[in-house]
């Protein structure tokens, strides 16, 4: 056991690919999902941009058990999607732990929560409403103000410590595993759960359309016949603590590590890219640098991937610019999650987490013919590399120039418990 | 945390008292919304200080991080309107891109040139304060030397008529007017120029659940200076501290304890001179 390292007790995710960790492992999970048009049942649109939807209920059994034993149980105020898929994965992330919240009550329990439409006001009818003269439905606002996804947790679970809310636009759950290790690192907590959580909403569907960022038909990461993303919704969280905190005892092994984190700004444009990759190439730098690692210790990168042209060229441009020719194997999750928006960072953690655990990386789903121009190789649909190590890199691009790498690495081959099941 | 933070600098302003910024930044924000304007003045003026100090801080490895409440609610509107109004349903490309809480720290690093991490978090209760505690983790992990920390809330039309609403239905039809403030702090762990400089300790945050009213109205909420920001306005706590800290820094006293109080829980940060 290393003693100041951020360990990975467990982890709970929740996309289109399915619900739960082991729904998210190996190529054929990866490869047996495509975008549908957006159903009614979120939201009427015109637009014909199809999306990556998680199916099923969006609370599982044990978070709905816990929600009905909290305040938010006597359906005083309403829980959104959001709210939902993260409580989802953060009580899946628990039993994997092997922690029950009684387990963790005594604790100081940081809560680090990456979303963006999982903090806005999304009562487009009742603002409608007012502005024609009608009274607002206060209820609806009350919904909002109870909206803090960190907060809820600590509520729905009893516990106490740091909370935020980290709203980075798509880097978001990258930052908020990020910023809960460095929490851990610095005695601010004995145990964190972190992640992020996003829903689709009327919102960034139109406003990612506007600004003719969204294909038409399936994503297609790195492709060269790339035409943009598709949005997905989801959840994803990790359970985290120090090697030398008591929480440790009370948990299952560890399936992994957080090894390292980055973060850096392009000071460039509101929503493109630099084009050469400047804070990204920064915040890899970092990230590397802080953990003592060198290229050679990576075997593996999910990169952000979105399938928009600015995008894949300036990531790989930054890759390029560190790994130069020795780039280990690069793919995207999204053209099987689509864009997860402030969930994205979480589960391509969570999903990088399990490739290193398999010791395999699968191609990007709907990149056929990878783009000449760019700078590093990648993986296409279809091909699969044997790792030559458990170490990964996780990486984020946002609106605002923001980019976070996280580094981690598989503990060993991530299965099924025997002895898993609900509290 | 129980280690000090060296303050730098500070700013800080309400609606009413904005100060001016220079033509060149007229360009650049030209597409940007109220909240960003408010906040690109703090950070601003909160970077001029320093200059006109002689100094210069590299600002290379200097994070961003901010605080909000509200927020882009009022941009996040303004997009529906666009949406609801155009009959295409498009949307405004330029709304939507300023519709997420973080284009002010976009603004920011690419208007001042700091290249070091963004953070932006979001919380009702004291989010300049959260900022701030997120600033010094920030910090003192080694993510960055010193880091610009900024809040900002804008007026709201339809936070105030919510405002309104809750209070009448409550029995209370005496509405808070809601204006805007903004402050901007550039922050270290490290004595980094030969100046008079500020220790502040903290901020130590205990918040606890509540009615979502008491986010709102904030009817619980006081502070230990009465100067500077009201009580009940979503900024105000904000501005009270920036004229606690002002209060210190023109000697009036040598150390401070700021405290704020509320249903939703405490906050308390302690100021003192070290050196003059």
């Amino acid at each position: 056991m290393r003693e100041s390292a951020v360990y990975i007790l467990g982890a709970g995710c929740i996309s289109a690919v399915g619900r739960g960790l082991l729904a998210h492992k190996g190529g054929d999970a990866l490869s047996d999902v495509s975008p549908v048009p957006v159903p009614e049942s979120l939201f009427e649109t015109r637009l014909s941009h199809p999306v990556f939807v998680v199916q099923g209920p969006e609370l599982s059994d044990s978070a709905a058990r816990l929600v009905a034993g909290s305040s938010f149980g006597a359906g005083l105020y309403r829980l959104n999607r959001t709210e939902k898929f993260f409580l989802t994965s953060v009580c899946e992330a628990l039993e994997n732990a092997g922690l029950s919240p009684p387990d963790i009550k005594n604790m100081r329990v940081g809560i680090a929560a990456g979303t963006t439409v999982g903090s806005t006001f999304t009562d487009h009818v009742g603002y409608n409403a007012w502005k024609q003269g009608r009274p607002i439905n206060t209820s609806r606002v009350e919904d909002y103000f109870c909206g803090n996804l960190a907060r809820l947790v600590h509520s729905v679970l009893g516990t106490s410590g740091p909370a935020a809310v980290i709203v980075n636009a798509c880097s978001s759950g990258t930052d908020a595993i990020g910023l809960a290790a460095a929490w851990l690192r610095q005695g601010l907590c004995d145990i964190a759960l972190a992640g992020g959580a996003d829903e689709l909403s009327v919102i960034p569907y139109h406003g990612f359309s506007s600004l003719q960022l969204l294909d038409d038909n399936p994503c297609r990461p790195f492709d060269v016949s790339r035409a943009g993303l598709n949005l997905g919704e989801g959840a994803a969280c990790m359970v985290l603590a120090r090697g030398n905190s008591g929480s440790m005892r009370f948990a299952k092994d560890p399936i992994g590590l957080i090894l390292s984190y980055g973060a850096a700004s392009d000071a460039w444009h509101p929503t493109a890219p630099h084009p050469e990759g400047r804070g990204l190439s920064a915040a890899l730098t970092h990230a590397l640098h802080r953990g003592g690692l060198g290229i050679s210790d990576i075997s593996f990168i999910n990169a952000h991937g979105t399938g928009t042209v600015a995008n894949d060229l300036a990531e790989t441009a930054a890759l390029f610019s560190l790994f130069d020719n020795d780039v280990p194997p690069v793919v995207s999750t999204k053209g099987a999650t689509g864009h997860t928006l402030g969930a994205a960072g979480a589960i391509e953690a969570v999903l990088s987490l399990l490739t290193l655990s398999e010791g395999v990386a699968h191609g990007t789903r709907g990149c056929t013919e990878p783009d000449p121009a760019l700078r590093v190789p990648v993986l296409k649909s279809g091909d699969r590399t044997r790792l030559s190590g458990m170490v990964g890199i996780s990486q984020s691009l946002a609106f605002g120039g923001g980019n976070s790498v996280l580094v981690v690495e598989a503990l060993g081959h991530i299965t099924e418990d025997p002895e898993g099941g609900s509290w | 945390m129980n280690t000090g933070l060296y303050l730098y600098s500070a700013s800080a302003f309400d609606g009413s008292g904005m100060p001016e910024l220079p033509g060149r930044f007229a360009r650049p924000l030209r597409r940007a919304d109220s909240l960003t304007v408010y906040s690109v003045t703090a950070a601003y003026h909160c970077l001029k200080s320093l200059e006109d100090a002689g100094l210069e801080p590299d600002l290379k490895r200097c994070a961003v991080v901010a605080g909000f409440g509200i927020g882009t609610l009022e941009t996040n509107l303004a997009f529906v309107d666009s949406l609801y109004e155009d009959e295409s349903r498009a949307g405004s490309p330029t709304l939507f891109s300023h519709s997420v809480h973080n284009t002010v720290s976009g603004y920011v690093s690419r208007l001042f040139g700091i290249y070091g991490p963004a953070f932006t978090v979001t919380e009702f209760e004291w989010p300049f304060l959260s900022a701030l505690f997120q600033a010094r983790c920030c910090i003192e992990s080694g993510l960055a030397d010193m880091a610009l920390v900024i809040g900002c809330e804008v007026e709201s039309r339809f936070m105030q008529a919510v405002h309104a609403q809750f209070l009448v239905e409550r029995g209370n039809s005496c509405p808070v007017r809601w204006t805007t403030g903004a402050s901007a702090w550039l922050v270290g762990v490290n004595e980094l120029f030969p100046t008079p400089a500020v220790l502040i300790q903290g901020p130590e945050l205990n918040l606890c659940a509540c009615k979502p009213d008491e986010l709102l109205l904030r009817l619980t909420e006081s502070y230990t200076s009465k100067e500077g920001g009201s009580p009940q306005v979503p900024f105000g706590y904000a501005l009270s501290l920036n004229s606690t800290v002002l209060e210190v820094v023109e000697g009036k006293s040598c150390s401070a304890q700021w405290k704020a109080e509320a249903a939703f829980g405490t906050a308390t940060l302690g100021v003192a001179m070290v050196r003059d």
